[in-house]
């Protein structure tokens, strides 16, 4: 675990010494504001902080996945085109060890930025609303699985290819996918229909975020987000196995 | 742990894979169908193999000759593997259903009262979720709640139907509203179109009891109209409420002794006026703010009908009644009980117990924690020109305050009130404008089957559900029948704005306190009153200011500050 911890602290001060973080932050943050905004102002005269955050929390998880999806492109990819991913391959550290530190210091930006979206909460409480606050970490702990799949999968679109546009294309592109899997094909409903519906509902990133967001989370839905975790980082493992002929 | 030794068992694990493979084969050939022990196999095997595969690489090199295509295959066989396992693992976790309430309130945890229904099913139940486009966030609230209720029984099974895309099922079951929920027990159903506990809860025991209650309007005394009026001065939302609560609605003539059926769009029933004869066990009587006197024969017919175990909500009409010598003589119908109505009105000199700025626009406190105002606290109940009930020393009955005016009210006893001041004769604060009353039955009620449970399909109720209610009035709800005895309950009301349109339609506390007071009449709802577990929600107020900062904070300072300091931190750096 020493290996992770230092892989992951020189990620972080790779992601912090290279303004494309603060960029990407102010991005998602601007995305983020406007969007909460549009739930503050939905009704005239009265807020409700709860049904705020509900709204924003559920609704949010699309710019966050694009976030982090862009911000993890350049964690292999960037190492393969300079070579240090072979000097970093023959060194004596495991290569899960090197994917892990990667997604936790992925994960550590994740969660600084999340924090700085406490501000809305600390906006409506100057204003008089009351937080229930069950829901309102659950609602973060939903964004924050969320955000972790994108990572785990931004690094394994990361680890196929050594262009870094390439890889923000397939990382993007596959999250949108699975954010609107079930919207996209499934038109009957969340339990009706064929398996296959319910397999694609079920499948998609968007169906789970409800049950963090109205402060119920279920068993399953958190188990689905840390399995697509285990499942996309375990493929990188695999990757970076196979690419080393081990 | 050694390396050899974490090898040994990937090999150990490996060697069982094979045995596995063959009963998890078996046993897919003889059930034919991948149940949950199935599955359990399978997902046991894919570990095994990934283990194996992962922890013995050099096998795979051997057999397959050239290293870097070994190391692909073994890769490969590795990712499918854990693909196989989670997908395995979480078609697995399906079965199970926990969730984790986070809400104070416990908005998402079922009651004590739904898990004692639950537990009482004796045979199998399928609850059946009809809805459409529009009301897929209400069908996603009622499958939750179902697979809730689901995880305790294992009498219950689930389904959704989407009703625009299956409307030959629609028609089966007769569905009238979106969405709507058709419990089906055997040949019985009952159907809901509301998707809350209580709905939901109180229909699987009338599916169980198989009983259906009957709430019988009064007419003929210029009472409150079943009929939309512009006024407000109506009972529509009240006959929508409760027949959105499975009870069977019907307007009373207590002259001629004869019942229509009631719809809460004042679209009057074309159906001919048939005889009821008031039974104790299964009807409610709602007399909603009369102006003309009963008859003596209507007087008889309804305190037999009290005394017999009888079951009421009156409301007194203090504006519709200031003329002493016609005023209506509803305090005839409580002489038994020893309770009255006061002949005045109600002035609230505390601004905080009253609404728009009216001394006699009463904002009560909710007193008492049972059945009826347990469910209350953080609502407000409204209730418009009331007058105050009073209870005699030597009455017997067992009367709760529900709703009292502060300290600084009184009851004008000159009416019309000639000036807002205390006068003389008035009678000091605080005053009971709604109140229960309760006390065991002075007569015995008439058998179950001396009555025809005449009990019409409602727009909340199949035709199927009403005929076996009918059909099967048992007793589980009438105590009498049950061998215990029954009891007189009557909810006295100081005003009957508290149930009319003009308030009922907006205020959430007179629905909540008007539901739980019918349930209360429904002595066989004893057991199943769910107190409404409304989020913990404390509205703000936000002027345009306050809106406009929030949007130039959000949406433009957040991101700013933080390329500020991405920019100090490039500097530093240079």
């Amino acid at each position: 675990m020493k290996n992770t911890y230092y892989i992951t602290q020189r990620e972080l001060y790779a992601y912090f010494a290279s303004p494309i973080a603060y960029i990407m932050m102010a991005f998602f943050l601007a995305f983020s504001g406007a969007l909460f905004s549009i739930f503050f102002n939905q009704s005239p005269s009265t807020a409700e902080l709860n049904t705020i955050m509900r709204g924003w929390s559920g609704s949010v998880g699309f710019f966050l996945l694009i976030f982090v999806s862009i911000i993890t492109i350049r964690l292999i990819a960037e190492e393969q085109r300079t070579g240090t991913l072979e000097l970093l391959l023959t060194s004596p550290v495991r290569d899960w060890e090197v994917v892990l530190g990667k997604f936790l210091a992925t994960a550590v930006l994740l969660l600084l930025t999340l924090a700085f979206t406490f501000f809305y909460i600390l906006l409506m409480v100057m204003f008089g609303g009351r937080p229930d606050w069950g829901p309102v970490l659950s609602g973060y702990l939903g964004l924050f699985l969320v955000g972790g799949v994108a990572a785990a999968f931004g690094i394994l679109a990361s680890s196929l290819t050594q262009s870094q546009a390439v890889a923000a294309v397939i990382g993007i592109l596959v999250c949108i996918v699975l954010w609107f899997l079930g919207p996209l094909f499934v038109t009957s409903g969340p339990t009706s229909g064929d398996w296959w519906s319910v397999a694609l509902n079920y499948a998609s990133l968007q169906s789970h975020v409800d049950s963090f967001s109205r402060g119920s989370p279920d068993l399953k839905d958190i188990f689905y987000y840390v399995t697509l975790i285990i499942l996309f980082l375990g493929i990188t493992v695999q990757i970076l196995k196979m690419r080393r002929g081990e | 742990m050694s390396r050899s030794l974490i090898k040994q068992i990937g090999r150990l694990l490996g060697f069982l894979a094979a045995p596995l493979l063959v009963v998890v084969i078996i046993g897919l050939v003889a059930v034919r169908r991948f149940e949950w022990y199935i599955l359990l196999g399978l997902l046991v095997l894919a570990i095994c193999v990934a283990v194996f595969a992962a922890t013995n690489p050099e096998i795979w090199q051997r057999r397959l000759g050239r290293q870097r295509v070994s190391s692909t295959i073994s890769g490969i066989v590795v990712i499918v593997a854990l693909l196989g396992i989670i997908v395995l693992a979480n078609v697995l976790l399906q079965r199970t259903n926990v969730q984790f309430d986070l809400t104070k309130n416990k908005n998402f945890t079922i009651s004590d009262s739904s898990v004692k229904v639950l537990e009482t099913l004796k045979q199998p139940v399928t609850a059946t979720i009809f809805y459409s486009q529009n009301t897929q966030t209400q069908q996603q609230s009622a499958s939750d709640l179902l697979k809730q209720y689901a995880a305790r029984t294992d009498k219950l099974q689930v389904q959704s139907i989407n009703a625009e895309l299956d409307p030959i099922a629609v028609q089966r079951y007769g569905i009238k509203s979106d969405p709507a929920v058709v419990f089906e027990m055997g040949t019985r159903r009952e159907q809901v179109s509301s998707v809350d506990e209580q709905t939901l809860t109180r229909a699987l025991l009338r599916l169980e009891t198989g009983v259906t209650r009957r709430v019988l309007i009064t007419t003929g005394h210029q009472e409150l109209s079943t009929t939309v009026a512009q006024t407000g001065n109506s009972l529509s939302t009240a006959v929508q409420a409760l027949t959105d609560n499975n009870f069977t609605v019907e307007v009373y003539n207590t002259a001629t002794g004869t019942s229509t059926p009631a719809t809460s769009t004042g679209a009057a029933a074309p159906a001919a006026a048939t005889p009821v004869n008031l039974n104790p066990n299964n009807d409610i009587l709602l007399i909603a703010g009369p102006r003309g006197k009963f008859s003596d024969e209507e007087k008889t017919r309804i305190t037999t009908f009290l005394r017999q175990g009888g079951k009421a909500m009156i409301a007194y009409d203090i504006a519709g009644n200031q003329e002493a010598a016609q005023a209506t003589n509803v305090n005839d119908l409580l002489a038994d009980w020893k309770v009255s109505f006061s002949r005045g009105v109600i002035v609230e000199q505390d601004p905080t117990k009253r609404a728009q700025q009216s001394p006699t626009f009463l904002v009560p406190d909710i007193t008492g924690s049972g059945d009826i105002t347990g469910g209350l606290q953080g609502q407000n109940v409204f209730v418009l020109q009331a007058t105050g009930i009073n209870k005699d020393p030597a009455s017997t009955a067992n009367l709760n305050e529900l709703l009292k005016t502060s300290q600084n009210s009184y009851l004008k006893t000159t009416i019309p009130p000639q000036t807002a001041e205390f006068e003389q004769n008035d009678v000091r604060g605080p005053l009971v404008v709604a109140a229960s009353i309760e006390q065991p039955a002075s007569q015995p009620a008439p058998a179950p089957n001396a009555t025809p449970a005449t009990t019409p399909g409602t727009p909340g109720a199949t035709t199927a559900a009403a005929t076996t209610a009918a059909a099967t009035a048992t007793p589980a709800a009438g105590g009498a029948a049950s061998g215990q005895p029954l009891n007189t309950r009557i909810v006295l009301l100081g005003s009957p704005s508290v149930i009319s349109d003009q308030v009922l339609s907006q205020a959430i506390g007179n629905n909540t306190f008007f539901i739980n007071a019918m349930n209360y009449l429904n002595e066989s709802a004893n057991n199943i009153v769910i107190t409404s577990r409304t989020a913990d929600n404390v509205p703000f107020t936000v002027n345009s200011s306050q809106s406009s900062l929030t949007f130039w904070f959000s949406f433009l300072g957040l991101p700013v500050i933080i390329l500020l300091i991405g920019l100090y931190a490039w500097w530093k750096r240079r």
